[in-house]
C-alpha cells in the first residue's frame, strides 16, 4: 500500500530536483506569481481640516489681508475661469463618453487578468505534474492542460474567497451592533462572541487557503469540477490541517529568505549611496560611484528578481503538487 | 488544410506588429495636425479631449477588432499588409477560444523576461514565439508581400513623423502658445498665493489665545499670561501664527518691563513677518526705554505706515518725538491720536501736560505696561509720569511676594532667588526714591537721574536672572 504521508525533507528535493530539470516552469512560476501580486494600495492623507480657518490678522485685519485677497481673488479668477471656460468648451457627453470607456477599460483589464491568472496557475501545475512524472514539460502541453481548467480555477479563487468574507463580515457586524447597541452591562457577551469570531475567522481562512491549494490541483491534474474539487478538499485540508500548516509555515520561511536574498544587494547599494552623498562633499567622483552602484544594482534587481520569484513561486507549486499526489484519493467519493 | 507555407521569421513579423501599430499613429498624428491648426486655446482643447476618448475606444474596440480580423481573415492589416496569417501548427484555422486568449492575453506571456518569448522566433525549429505556443499556433507566410510591408512602414513612419513634427510647429506659432503659456503663469500665481494665504491663516484657537493673553495681562497676572503665550506659540502652526505668537510674548516681557528680551521677541517677530506693526511698535517702547529716541521714532513711523488706523501707535510716536525734543510733532501726533480716539482721557492730559511743560529734555513715556517707567528731570510732571512709577512699585512689591513661595524648593536655583531678591530691594529704593520727589514735584538731581540709570541696568540683571530660574517653555 502506498504511503500516504510526507516529510518536508523528502518533498523539497524532490521539488528542487524537479524544477532544476524544467526550467521551463520557472515561466509559470512568474507568470501566475506577476499577477497575484497586482493588487495596488492606496494611501489617502486625511487633509488638514485645520487649515481650513477664518483669516484673521489682529494688528491690522484692514490693510495688508484685504490687499492679498484683492490679489488672490484676481489671479484665482483668471486661472479659474479660463479652466471653466475649456471645460465647457467640450460637450459633456464626451466626458461621459471618456468616463465610461475608462470605466469598461479597467473592466476588461479585471476580467482579463482573471482569466491569466488562472491560466497561469492551471498552467504551472500542470506542468509541476508533467515533471513529477516522467515526462518533460513544455509551455504547449501545460497551457493545452490549463485551458479546461481555467473556469473552476476562476471559480475556485472567486466564490469561496467572497462567501467566506460576507460571511465573516456578517458575524462581525452583527456583534459589533450589539457591542453599540447592548446595554453595557450585557456588552460583554459580544466582546466575547467577536474575539471567538475574529479566531474562527482566522482559523477558517488558514482552512480555505489550505482547500484553495488542495482544490485547484484537483481542478487541474483530476479535471474535476471546481466546486466537487472545494469540497472534497476542504475534507481533505481538515483531516490533514496540521500537516499542510506546517508545510506552509516552512514555505513561508523559505519565501521570506528569498526576500531577504532579493533586499540584501538593494540594501547594500542604499548603504553605499547614502555613505556617498554624504561623503560627495569631500570627494565628488564618490557621488558618481554612488550612482553608478545604484544603476547597476537596480538592473540585477529587475532582471534577477522576477526569475528568483519565478523559480521561488514554482517550487513551491511543486511541492504541493507533490504532497497532494501523495494523499489524493484519500476523501474521494 | 495542410500547411504547405513556411513560418514567418522574427523580421516579417515584427514589421507587421510595427506596421499595425503605425497606422493607427499616422491617423491619430493626422488628426493631431488637425487639431493644431486651431488658433484657440478652446478648439485646441476639444481636439485633444477627443484624441484621449479615440485613445480610450482604440484600446477597447482593438481588441474586439484584432480578435474578429484574426478569426475572419487570419491577422489585423499589419499582418494582412505583411502577407501574414495566424493559424495552427498544421495550417488550420484557429478556435475562436484559441484566437480570444492569444490575441488578448497570451503576449503578456511573451512579455514576460523582457520580451524573451519573442526573440524565442529567431531560435526555435517552429519560429514559435511563445505566445504561439500557448495555444499551438503560428504565424505563416501565405504571401510574398515583404515590399509591400516595407513601403507600408516607411510611408506611415514617415507621415507619422511628418504630421507630429508639423504639429508641434503649428502649435509653437499659433496664440494659442500665449494662450497656454499665460494659463501656466496664471496657475502658478495661484498656487504661491495659495502659499502665502496659507501661512497668513491665523486660527481660531490662536486668536482666543492671543484674547486671553490679554485679558491676563490687563488683570496683572503677568506670570500666567506668559505662560499662555509660550503656549500659544507651541500651537502655531502658519507663519502668521508664529509670527503672532512671538510679538505677544514680546509684549507680555514689555509689561514685565524685561525690555531687551521683548526686544529679541520684537525682533523674531518681524524675521518671520516684515508687515507686523504690533511688533514696530513693541521695539519703539523698548526704543523709549533705551533712551533711543530716534530709532523710537522710525519704528513707531515704521507701525504707523503699516497699520494708520490705530490711534495708540501717534499717541507713542508723539512720545518718542518728546523725548527727541521735538515737542512740535509730539504735539501733532498726540493730536491726531486723540483725532482718531477721542475717548482716551490718557492722551487728552498728555496733550495738556506737553503743551504745558517748560522744559523741552523731558522725556515723557507713560501710557501702559509696555512702556518704560517715566525718567523726567525737572517738575512738571505728569499724572502718567507718577502712574508708571507707582506701576514699577506695584510690580516689585508683587514680586516681593511672590519670591518667598520658591525659597526651600529644590527645584529653584535658590541662589538666584536670593540674588533676585536683593536686586527687588535695590530696584524698589531707587524707585521709592524717584516716586516720592516727583509726588511732591521735586526737581530730580544728576544723582537721581544717575539712579535712574542703575535703575535699568538692576531690572535688566533681574529679567535676565527670572527667566534663568523660571526658563521660558
Amino acid at each position: 500500500m502506498e504511503d500516504k504521508n510526507w516529510s518536508i525533507s523528502e518533498l523539497y528535493s524532490k521539488s528542487w530536483q524537479i524544477i532544476k530539470d524544467n526550467k521551463i516552469l520557472w515561466l509559470f512560476g512568474m507568470a501566475a506569481v506577476g499577477l497575484s501580486s497586482g493588487s495596488s494600495r492606496t494611501n489617502i492623507k486625511s487633509g488638514d481640516i485645520d487649515s481650513i480657518r477664518k483669516f484673521f490678522q489682529n494688528n491690522d485685519p484692514g490693510t495688508t489681508s484685504n490687499k492679498i485677497t484683492q490679489v488672490l481673488g484676481a489671479s484665482t479668477d483668471t486661472f479659474a475661469e479660463t479652466i471653466k471656460n475649456l471645460f465647457f468648451a467640450v460637450p459633456i457627453w464626451v466626458y461621459v463618453l471618456f468616463g465610461l470607456g475608462i470605466l469598461l477599460l479597467i473592466l476588461a483589464g479585471i476580467v482579463l487578468n482573471l482569466i491569466y491568472s488562472a491560466w497561469a496557475n492551471g498552467a504551472l501545475i500542470a506542468g509541476v505534474n508533467a515533471g513529477t512524472g516522467s515526462q518533460k514539460p513544455t509551455i504547449s502541453q501545460s497551457s493545452n492542460n490549463a485551458f479546461p481548467a481555467i473556469k473552476g480555477l476562476i471559480w475556485l479563487n472567486i466564490i469561496p474567497t467572497l462567501i467566506f468574507f460576507l460571511i465573516a463580515a456578517a458575524v462581525l457586524g452583527i456583534l459589533i451592533l450589539g457591542i453599540i447597541l447592548l446595554p453595557s452591562f450585557y456588552k460583554a457577551i459580544p466582546i466575547i462572541l467577536t474575539v471567538i469570531a475574529v479566531i474562527g475567522a482566522f482559523i477558517g481562512w488558514l482552512l480555505l487557503t489550505l482547500t484553495q491549494i488542495w482544490a485547484s490541483r484537483r481542478v487541474v491534474i483530476d479535471g474535476k469540477p471546481g466546486k466537487q474539487s472545494f469540497l472534497t478538499s476542504f475534507k481533505l485540508a481538515k483531516g490533514r490541517f496540521w500537516k499542510m500548516l506546517g508545510l506552509g509555515i516552512v514555505n513561508i520561511l523559505i519565501s521570506l529568505a528569498v526576500g531577504f536574498i532579493i533586499a540584501f544587494p538593494l540594501l547594500i547599494a542604499g548603504g553605499i549611496t547614502i555613505f556617498s552623498v554624504l561623503f560627495s562633499k569631500s570627494n565628488s567622483s564618490l557621488l558618481g560611484f554612488a550612482i553608478l552602484s545604484v544603476i547597476v544594482t537596480a538592473l540585477i534587481y529587475i532582471f534577477i528578481s522576477p526569475i528568483l520569484f519565478g523559480i521561488l513561486n514554482s517550487f513551491k507549486a511543486t511541492v504541493w503538487t507533490l504532497a497532494y499526489n501523495k494523499i489524493k484519493g484519500e476523501y474521494d467519493e | 488544410m495542410t500547411n504547405n507555407q513556411p513560418a514567418a521569421g522574427f523580421f516579417l513579423r515584427f514589421l507587421a506588429y510595427f506596421n499595425e501599430k503605425l497606422i493607427f499613429l499616422l491617423l491619430a498624428s493626422l488628426y493631431l495636425w488637425n487639431v493644431s491648426k486651431n488658433s484657440t486655446l478652446n478648439s485646441v482643447y476639444q481636439g485633444i479631449v477627443i484624441l484621449l476618448v479615440i485613445i480610450v475606444f482604440y484600446f477597447l474596440l482593438g481588441m474586439v477588432y484584432t480578435v474578429l480580423f484574426t478569426h475572419y481573415f487570419g491577422g489585423d492589416i499589419g499582418k494582412l499588409l505583411g502577407g501574414l496569417r495566424v493559424r495552427d501548427q498544421s495550417g488550420n484555422k484557429l478556435t475562436f477560444n484559441k484566437i480570444l486568449f492569444r490575441q488578448l492575453l497570451s503576449y503578456k506571456f511573451s512579455w514576460l523576461v523582457f520580451g524573451l518569448g519573442f526573440l524565442s522566433i529567431l531560435k526555435d525549429p517552429n519560429k514559435q514565439a511563445w505566445h504561439d505556443k500557448t495555444v499551438d499556433s503560428n504565424v505563416f507566410r501565405v504571401q510574398p508581400l515583404l515590399p509591400l510591408a516595407l513601403l507600408v512602414f516607411l510611408l506611415t513612419l514617415g507621415g507619422s513623423g511628418y504630421f507630429l513634427k508639423s504639429s508641434f510647429d503649428n502649435f509653437l506659432n499659433s496664440p494659442v502658445k500665449q494662450e497656454v503659456l499665460g494659463l501656466v503663469a496664471a496657475f502658478q500665481e495661484q498656487s504661491k498665493n495659495n502659499q502665502k494665504t496659507s501661512d497668513q491663516k491665523i486660527s481660531k484657537q490662536i486668536q482666543d489665545q492671543q484674547l486671553q493673553v490679554y485679558d491676563l495681562m490687563k488683570a496683572n497676572k503677568i506670570d500666567e499670561a506668559l505662560k499662555e503665550a509660550q503656549l500659544m506659540l507651541i500651537n502655531s502652526k502658519t507663519t502668521s501664527e508664529k509670527s503672532i505668537s512671538t510679538q505677544v510674548i514680546g509684549e507680555v516681557y514689555a509689561s514685565k518691563l524685561d525690555h531687551p528680551t521683548a526686544k529679541t521677541y520684537f525682533t523674531d517677530a518681524l524675521k518671520l513677518d516684515q508687515n507686523l506693526p504690533g511688533a514696530y511698535i513693541g521695539l519703539a517702547a523698548a526704543n523709549i526705554r533705551e533712551k533711543d529716541f530716534q530709532q523710537a521714532i522710525a519704528n513707531a513711523q515704521k507701525a504707523i505706515d503699516l497699520a494708520p488706523s490705530r490711534s495708540d501707535y501717534y499717541y507713542l510716536l508723539g512720545l518718542a518725538y518728546y523725548g527727541a525734543k521735538d515737542k512740535d510733532k509730539a504735539i501733532q501726533n498726540i493730536e491726531k491720536a486723540i483725532q482718531g480716539n477721542p475717548n482716551v482721557e490718557e492722551y487728552k492730559k498728555t496733550l495738556e501736560d506737553i503743551k504745558n511743560s517748560t522744559s523741552q529734555t523731558t522725556t515723557n513715556q507713560t501710557q501702559t505696561k509696555t512702556t518704560a517707567p517715566a525718567q523726567p528731570t525737572g517738575p512738571g510732571y505728569t499724572q502718567a509720569d507718577i502712574k508708571s512709577w507707582q506701576d514699577e512699585l506695584s510690580y516689585i512689591n508683587q514680586d516681593l511676594s511672590n519670591i518667598p513661595k520658591f525659597l526651600g524648593n529644590s527645584s529653584y536655583d535658590q541662589g538666584k532667588l536670593n540674588q533676585m531678591s536683593t536686586l527687588l530691594d535695590q530696584r524698589k529704593a531707587i524707585a521709592n526714591q524717584i516716586y516720592t520727589k516727583m509726588v511732591n514735584n521735586q526737581t530730580l538731581t544728576t544723582q537721581d537721574e544717575q539712579a535712574m540709570n542703575t535703575y535699568d541696568q538692576l531690572t535688566s540683571q533681574y529679567a535676565s536672572l527670572a527667566n534663568q530660574v523660571f526658563p521660558r517653555q
